[in-house]
């Protein structure tokens, strides 16, 4: 956690000072406007590099013994990189396979991946799945859904 | 697809783009336009797509950016298009969009608090004059129809006013009734609502309006001022220019229908068709007078 | 004011109870439930889809369904926040915070019911309020002008200090990142573009609706399969239904959250969630058992439901009075109200009369009918928390996604919901709270417009603040909320036997609070076991004794109570 969490203050610090640096670019002040767009991510990014340094100077000088848990596992990292793939993969299926084929795929995936219930349970699940979301959203909601290259 | 001419046009549903929300006074009226486009148009249906976002901008980058086909045609709001093709983080440029028709014309008109004093124009230009331009008016956002409005009043009555930017016209709305600003620069079809609890001084239109026949024009007053919203209908660039001629007709049937002026007049929106020519002559118009103003005041000056 | 209003109001009934319209408001209250439990798909979007139906009903029906979706849509919101940790709608991110917990002790029943009950109770009594005050109140609401919806944005702001959790300066970060995310897009008056990067999209803005579902839905999808065991909460329910107890504590707590929605929501621009919040930490100080809040108190629970079904009755009286939406599903109500040709305002009550008071009785019953709709399907929810994991988590991911792309139609927002989700696992690693976050970007918009226009009035100067009676008196509230508050904390921390002890994350402590005297019982030392829970039998306060079950491996994925 220690690590972590110096590591938290300065990845804010670069943050907060590039919020600062685009700040300055932004005009502070308009024709007729007193306070112009500049001003308010000025102050939050000063704020925010104040609060990354205190974060940074109670872990050096005032440790607690408390957090000397590790905080990320590799065996976790992989784990929920893995998620974050699939879902990003999903994203990116709707736009091109369409929603009801990348719905269909994403569950029949995650419900095998996680239950390792049997393929035709995943397939049927993953097909009544697709089938409920398009009917609903597309044809009962209207909600133009991406449809891919197939139309589905 | 229909290359060749307007023949058979449109032989699909037409995808219509609204860049603002569903609801707003841009849906409302689309949606009267809806009611007659089947008689018009062949009998296809218009499928709304509600693009919002950055004030229009994002539907009208849609809109610009849309396959010139025909088939998707969209609600653009004059001078927003103008503005943001003006901005320094301008997405589109004005010759983007072919004009098919302009449907509503929606002036707008110098308002106060009837608690106020102030009952004329004359006594508004005295009273600005006496606060040394500490008095405030509302408008909606910078860079907009009411800001460039107020930019032009200034000098045109020759008086400053303290600007209150406010995010839509129910805020500013909000504040003249509460006394909280002392004038508005407002559009006609979010004031009637308020008809009774506000003081209109003076219309910016070139005639009086048949729904506040009580409401001077400024030209009237002795002030040679216009300002207005308008909306309309486009297509992007490069259409095929025998679609939009059937659209323009098509368009100048509908806005001639009396039904339809009937639940415009019912909705409380301003209609008033012009045709696209003309519409495009009037934006062209507008665009040289807004790119002076801004260059008179350096809107456009980073810092 | 007062007895003229029976008259017209029992017309309203009489209006509203015909089978016609008592069909459209049942629609409207069941599609509103729906549309809150699915996370991401809120009213707004909702009545949104609805609208064309206006063009083939009659106003009354229609106008009826399209409310019904608005107020039903806060009882839905509260269901998956308090049974998987994922608020339905923004308003309900407060009812997590306890709602959860009580679901982790086996108590989602509990929860659920009195969620329901405070929504009801709250809806019914501001209605009261809407019918007899309407527009006494919305004179009232003018007199807020931009320095006060400033001031009131200040004290908004000094919840975030009861909201940080172990850590003041994480929670800060967490706020002040909250207004990092908040001014992405084009500024709110100005109309200029920062940190957009150059997308056209970016321009307007990151919606809510991303932010929520990526730091809850997805980043609880993402921690889950880290975990790799079920979330969902294998205990025994013990109950389904309140304890006549659980009622009695949540009474006051009720109708505190109904005064401050219903005032709070007759302001424009204080939208449910910012009154919930503000509620749950408003009971919070009146607690006598404050360390409790966050752990399973039920009193947060009916606070945060409470006020953010009353805020929704509230924002009716600045629409009908002066057709003034006090957010943004209310403006497509207006809408709505637009294409009938009905102008909101005070010719509204006088032309359209029985209009109206159709539309008031109408919410009266709408009310009833969301309770005895609700109440039943609390079974049927709480068993909801069965449905195996591998299941529930695609369902999970598929309305988080359909929320996340119907906020424009484009699947920006959700890879922006994605984005979200890996910060919002990041931030629980961290131990950053992410409740701060969503409170300041909800209230940065405002906050940045009201500061603008106060500058813009006072002709550069701030002065404005302090010389109206009302943002003066604000100011001064707010500073002494903050001062408390850090008070609060102080004290807790000077405390022998502080947070860090408890800190062990894998342990999940009980309450073992006396309710007289707030002594902590220290826990002992088989209680730092790895990854055991240790049950507590809750409703036995009066014990002040820890009954301690057996102890059982979370791997083991079972727990037996007591």
């Amino acid at each position: 956690m220690f690590a972590a969490n110096i590591g938290v203050s300065l990845g804010l610090l670069v943050l907060s000072g590039a919020v600062v640096v685009t700040a300055q670019q932004l005009p502070r002040t308009l024709p007729g406007i007193a306070m112009g767009p500049g001003v308010l991510p000025l102050w939050a990014g000063l704020l925010m590099s104040l609060l990354a340094v205190s974060l940074l100077i109670q872990n050096i000088f005032f440790r607690s013994p408390s957090l000397k848990r590790r905080v990320f596992e590799p065996k976790e990292l992989a784990a929920v990189g893995k998620m974050f793939f699939a879902i990003s993969a999903y994203a990116a299926g709707i736009e091109y396979l369409g929603f009801g084929m990348a719905t269909c795929i994403i569950v029949v995936y995650l419900s095998r991946y996680l239950g390792q219930y049997a393929w035709w349970r995943c397939l049927l699940f993953g097909l009544i799945m697709a089938g409920v979301s398009v009917g609903v959203f597309r044809y009962f909601l209207d909600l133009p859904l991406p449809t891919g290259w197939f139309g589905l | 697809m229909n290359k060749s001419n307007g023949e058979g046009y449109p032989n699909k549903p037409v995808q219509l783009i609204i860049a603002f929300t569903a609801g707003g006074s841009s849906d409302v009226q689309a949606r009267i336009v809806e009611k007659y486009w089947k008689k018009y148009f062949n009998d296809q249906p218009l499928a709304f797509e509600y693009k919002p976002g950055a004030g229009g901008q994002v539907g009208f980058t849609e809109i610009a950016r849309a396959v010139p086909d025909g088939y998707t045609i969209g609600g653009v709001n004059v001078p927003h298009i103008l503005l943001q093709s003006l901005s320094p983080q301008a997405t589109f440029c004005k010759d983007d969009f072919v004009h098919i028709a302009q449907v509503v014309n929606d002036p707008q008109l110098i308002v106060v608090n009837p608690n106020n004093p102030i009952r004329t124009l004359d006594d508004f230009i005295a009273e600005a004059k006496k606060k040394e331009g500490r008095m405030t008016v509302g408008i909606v956002g910078t860079f907009t129809a009411h800001h460039m409005a107020l930019l032009k009043l200034q000098d045109i009555l020759g008086v400053k006013f303290n600007a209150v930017p406010f995010q839509g016209s129910a805020d500013q709305n909000v504040a003249l009734l509460g006394g909280h600003i002392d004038a508005i620069i407002g559009n006609l079809n979010d004031i009637m609502r308020y008809t009774e609890q506000f003081r209109m001084l003076a219309i910016a239109s070139e005639n009086r309006h048949q729904w506040l026949p009580d409401v001077p024009t400024f030209q009237e007053l002795g002030y040679s001022f216009t300002s207005d919203i308008r909306r309309g209908f486009s297509v992007p660039a490069n259409t095929d220019p025998a679609i939009v001629q059937r659209l323009r007709e098509g368009f100048q049937q509908i806005c001639n229908d009396p039904e339809y002026l009937n639940e415009m007049e019912k909705i409380g929106q301003p209609a008033a068709y012009l045709s696209g020519e003309d519409f495009t002559k009037y934006c062209d118009r507008y665009y040289e007078e807004a790119k002076q103003l801004i260059d008179k005041y350096e809107l456009n000056k980073k810092n | 004011m007062g007895m003229d209003v029976f008259q017209p109001l029992l017309q309203g009934f009489a209006t509203a109870l015909t089978p016609q319209n008592l069909c459209f408001g049942f629609i409207g209250c069941v599609l509103g439930t729906l549309v809150g439990v699915l996370p991401g798909i809120g009213p707004t979007s909702a009545i949104a889809m609805l609208l064309p139906l206006t063009l083939i009903l009659d106003p009354t029906p229609a106008i009826i369904m399209l409310s019904g979706i608005y107020y039903g849509a806060m009882y839905g919101g509260s269901t998956t926040a308090i049974l998987v940790n994922i608020p339905g709608e923004i308003s309900s991110a407060p009812t997590a915070l306890d709602g959860y917990a009580m679901a982790k002790k086996g108590r989602a029943g509990p929860a659920l019911a009195i969620s329901a009950i405070s929504s009801f109770v709250a809806g019914t009594l501001s209605l009261v309020g809407l019918t007899f005050f309407a527009p006494t109140l919305a004179q009232l609401a003018l007199h807020f002008g931009p320095p006060e919806y400033f001031a009131l944005m200040l004290l908004a702001l000094s919840v975030v200090i009861n909201l940080s959790g172990k850590s003041l300066i994480k929670g800060l970060i967490s706020a002040v990142a909250g207004f990092f995310v908040a001014m992405v897009g084009m500024d709110p008056i100005t109309g200029i573009a920062r940190f957009t990067f150059g997308s056209v999209e970016l321009m307007s803005g990151i919606d809510f609706v991303s932010v929520i579902i990526g730091l809850f839905a997805i980043a609880e999808v993402l921690s889950t399969w880290e975990a790799q065991v079920t979330p969902v909460i294998r205990t025994k329910l013990t109950g389904l239904m309140p304890t006549k107890e659980d009622l009695r504590e949540t009474f006051p707590a009720m109708l505190r959250s109904t005064v401050i929605g219903f005032f709070l929501g007759l302001l424009p621009g204080c939208s449910p969630g910012v009154t919930a919040f503000i509620a749950y930490d408003t009971e919070k100080r009146f607690s006598r058992v404050p360390e409790t809040f966050g752990q399973g108190q039920i009193a947060g629970v009916a606070a945060a439901e409470g006020a953010n079904n009353a805020t929704t009755s509230g924002g009716f009286v600045p629409l009908l009075s002066f057709g003034i939406p006090s957010g943004p599903a209310l403006a497509v109500l207006l809408g709505g109200f637009m294409m009938y040709g009905l102008q909101p305002g005070p010719t509204l009550f006088e032309k359209n009369a029985p209009f109206v008071w159709a539309l008031i009785a109408s919410m009266y019953i709408g009310n009833v009918m969301l309770i005895i709709l609700n109440l039943p399907l609390i079974g049927l929810w709480a068993r909801l928390v069965k449905v195996p994991y591998p299941l529930l988590a695609p369902i999970i991911l598929i309305s988080s996604f359909i929320g996340a792309y119907s906020v424009r139609n484009k699947m920006m927002d959700v890879w922006l919901a994605i984005a979200f989700g890996l910060i919002g696992w990041l931030m629980r690693k961290l131990e950053i709270p992410s409740v701060p976050l969503i409170l300041t970007t909800i209230l940065a918009g405002m906050l940045e417009t009201s500061i603008k226009q106060t500058l813009s009035m006072g002709d550069m100067g701030i002065y404005l603040l302090f010389t109206r009676p009302i943002s003066l008196t604000i100011c001064i509230l707010a500073l002494l909320l903050t001062i408390s508050s850090l008070y609060g904390r102080y004290k807790k921390i000077s405390l022998p036997g502080d947070d860090e002890e408890f800190s062990s994350e894998s342990i999940e402590y009980p309450e073992v609070f006396e309710k007289k005297s707030p002594v902590l019982v220290k826990p002992r030392r088989y209680l730092h076991a790895p990854k055991a829970v240790y049950l507590v039998r809750e409703h036995d306060r009066s014990r002040n004794v820890a009954k301690c079950g057996s102890l059982r491996m979370r791997q083991a994925g079972e727990q037996v109570q007591r």
